[in-house]
Parts: C-alpha cells; sequence; structure tokens
C-alpha cells in the first residue's frame, strides 16, 4: 500500500503582518523590553492553537493575557508599571514633565497609562487599533456592554485629566 | 474621579454615549445628528471627545476648543432645552396628568412609581416624574439620594439601563438619571449625582 504524506495545510495563519500593532499594543499597555518577547509568545501560540473566529481580537487578546501573567510573574503591581516604563522610554511619560513641555500626545500617552488596565486596553484598541466594541469584547473576553463601559469610562476620564493639565 | 458623574464637559445625557461613539468613529443615527445641529452643549462635548481621541492616537499637538459652558450660555442652553421640551410635550403628548404632592407638582409617567410620604416629601422609585417645586423647600427621594431644592424643576428618571450595566465594575444596576430643566443633568450608576438648579450645584444628599 503506498505510504501518502501528510499534507501541509494549503494555508497557514501567518501572524506577522499584526507584529507592528501588537509591539505598540503591548508597550501602551505597559510593556517595555519585554514586548517582543511576548509578541514572539503571541506568534507561537497562534501555533499551538489555530485562530478561532476573527483574528484580530483573538491574537490581541492572546497578549493581553500573555502580559497580564508576565505581569503577575514578575511581581509588578498594576501602579507600579508606568513608572517602571517612564524610566525606559525616550518620550516624556511623566504628566508634570508633559505638561511643562505642552506635548498633548505625549500627556494623554502618560494619562492612558495611569487607567486601569480593562480601561486602557479598550481605550486603546478602539481608538489606536481600530476594534469595533464587539472586538473589544472578544479581546478582553467581556460582554460588549462592558467592553462598552471601559471605553467610555476611560474616554471621559481622560478627557478630564487632560483638561484639568491644561487648567494649571 | 467618576467618569459616570456627569459633569460640565458631557453631552446632553441622551445623547452622551452617541457623541462619544461618533467621536470614535462610528456612524449615529438621525436623531443624535438633528440633535448635534442645535445643541451646543453637545458639540462641545463632541470636540472634547474628539480631541481626546486624537490626543490618543498622537495626531493633534492641541486640544479643540474648551467644552466648558459660561454661565450665560449655561442658562441659554437650559432655557432652549426647556423650550425643546415644552414644544414636544405639546406636539406630541397628551397633557400631563399633574400629582399635588403638597409643595410639590409632580408629573408622573404612566408607569412611574411615586409615592408621597409627607407634606413635602415624595419618592420616585421607579419611572420618570417632573417635579415643579415651589417656594417652599420640596424634597424628591429617589433609590440613590435625594434631591432638595426650591423654586426650581427637573425630571427624575428611575430604572435601569441595561447598555450601562456592567457585570464586573458595577455592583448595582440601579441607574437614576436626573435632568434638571432650568440647570444642567446630572447622571449617576456608583456615584452620588449632582443637581444643578437655580444656578447652583447641589450635592444629592444619600439615602
Amino acid at each position: 500500500m503506498p505510504l501518502e504524506l501528510a499534507r501541509v495545510p494549503h494555508e497557514i495563519f501567518d501572524p506577522e503582518p499584526w507584529r507592528g500593532d501588537l509591539l505598540s499594543f503591548l508597550r501602551r499597555m505597559g510593556a517595555s523590553h519585554d514586548a517582543e518577547d511576548l509578541v514572539q509568545e503571541t506568534f507561537l501560540r497562534t501555533v499551538e492553537r489555530p485562530p478561532q473566529g476573527s483574528v484580530k481580537p483573538w491574537l490581541f487578546g492572546i497578549a493581553l493575557n500573555l502580559l497580564r501573567d508576565r505581569v503577575r510573574r514578575d511581581g509588578r503591581t498594576e501602579r507600579a508599571r508606568p513608572t517602571l516604563v517612564a524610566s525606559q522610554r525616550e518620550a516624556p511619560i511623566d504628566p508634570a514633565i508633559a505638561v511643562e513641555r505642552n506635548d498633548l500626545a505625549a500627556r494623554a500617552q502618560a494619562l492612558t497609562e495611569e487607567l486601569p488596565e480593562r480601561q486602557r486596553a479598550a481605550l486603546l484598541l478602539r481608538v489606536r487599533h481600530g476594534f469595533d466594541y464587539g472586538e473589544v469584547a472578544a479581546a478582553l473576553h467581556c460582554t460588549e456592554a462592558t467592553a462598552r463601559q471601559h471605553f467610555y469610562l476611560a474616554l471621559k476620564v481622560l478627557r478630564d485629566r487632560l483638561r484639568d493639565g491644561d487648567d494649571r | 474621579m467618576n467618569a459616570h458623574a456627569t459633569n460640565d464637559r458631557d453631552g446632553c445625557p441622551e445623547f452622551d454615549f452617541a457623541l462619544m461613539d461618533l467621536a470614535a468613529g462610528d456612524a449615529v443615527d438621525a436623531t443624535t445628528r438633528e440633535h448635534l445641529a442645535r445643541c451646543g452643549r453637545c458639540s462641545l462635548a463632541l470636540a472634547a471627545y474628539r480631541g481626546t481621541i486624537d490626543a490618543v492616537r498622537g495626531s493633534v499637538t492641541t486640544l479643540a476648543p474648551r467644552a466648558r459652558m459660561s454661565f450665560t450660555w449655561m442658562h441659554a442652553a437650559a432655557a432652549l432645552i426647556v423650550i425643546a421640551l415644552g414644544a414636544r410635550l405639546a406636539r406630541h403628548e397628551p397633557p400631563p396628568r399633574v400629582v399635588e404632592v403638597a409643595a410639590i407638582d409632580a408629573r408622573p409617567s404612566d408607569d412611574a412609581a411615586l409615592t408621597r410620604l409627607g407634606a413635602d416629601t415624595a419618592r420616585l422609585d421607579a419611572g420618570m416624574c417632573t417635579f415643579l417645586m415651589g417656594a417652599a423647600m420640596g424634597v424628591v427621594q429617589t433609590p440613590l439620594g435625594a434631591i432638595s431644592c426650591n423654586d426650581c424643576a427637573f425630571t427624575v428618571r428611575v430604572g435601569p439601563l441595561p447598555e450601562l450595566v456592567d457585570d464586573d465594575a458595577c455592583n448595582d444596576d440601579t441607574h437614576v438619571q436626573i435632568e434638571v430643566l432650568r440647570g444642567l443633568v446630572a447622571t449617576s450608576m456608583l456615584d452620588q449625582p449632582r443637581v444643578l438648579a437655580a444656578g447652583q450645584w447641589m450635592t444629592i444628599s444619600g439615602p
């Protein structure tokens, strides 16, 4: 009986086009020197477990979970992370410094990092990565209503803090 | 800071969420667009939301014009709201039933659960009701707190808003939305709401 060679699946999922987006997202979520590692780890997971449904929220959801695991493992608290990241970046991250430089984008970045993790993720996924609420919900493993709530809260808090900085 | 608490940077409460969606790039319905075209408060709120989102995207270096209403503007906006609501009532709805609660004139919706508790006190447990306070101080109790004022008019809506219920951020799905006709609006899920009446912000005392 002739042997049949196992066929390689015709379409192999290639996560490479998502590398830049994932790196950007992870860095803004608090990853710094380990962002590249986390992206690689995310890609490895895609080999172990091919995407189900929409790829985008699935990939970002994996990356976010890996970041959470790493933060837990490293014993870093969420509140401590922005400070840690600040010392490792070129961009001004301290809100006070950013105000002095009148750099709104830097202030927004710094203030975004002070948001609770899920609010921050919802805001970034929605605003910087073009997710709709369904996709945000899939990435955060929550309901769409919850995803909306996180986004609304984040946007209002950030608006107020940016304005309050203006008033100083 | 609690983002649920409405402040003078927010749009009108019934359109505020749609404004945030619009700022994020979503399409909005015709009602919202029409309202936006004639509401200065919502226009300012939308500009602030857009400015914030642009800042997060890193695409701007200055904020949009400040969404802070001047005292005069606020009164003009409030007057417009009163006129618009009045015109709407006159056009589309039968004359409201009026319930006399001592010093308080109450105009409850059909499904409102309104109870008179005393000479100057009423309690609204569900539904919507407009209260017209006379010169004497009146008190309206709601599940989230009590509103007291004199010589003011406001509408209180008590009930769950399912789209706002957060399954992991909110322990209580009771939502109280308060609209003050001659002032501003307070909306709260978790925080104590405030009411602006007769030009004065008043904190609503908790239960």
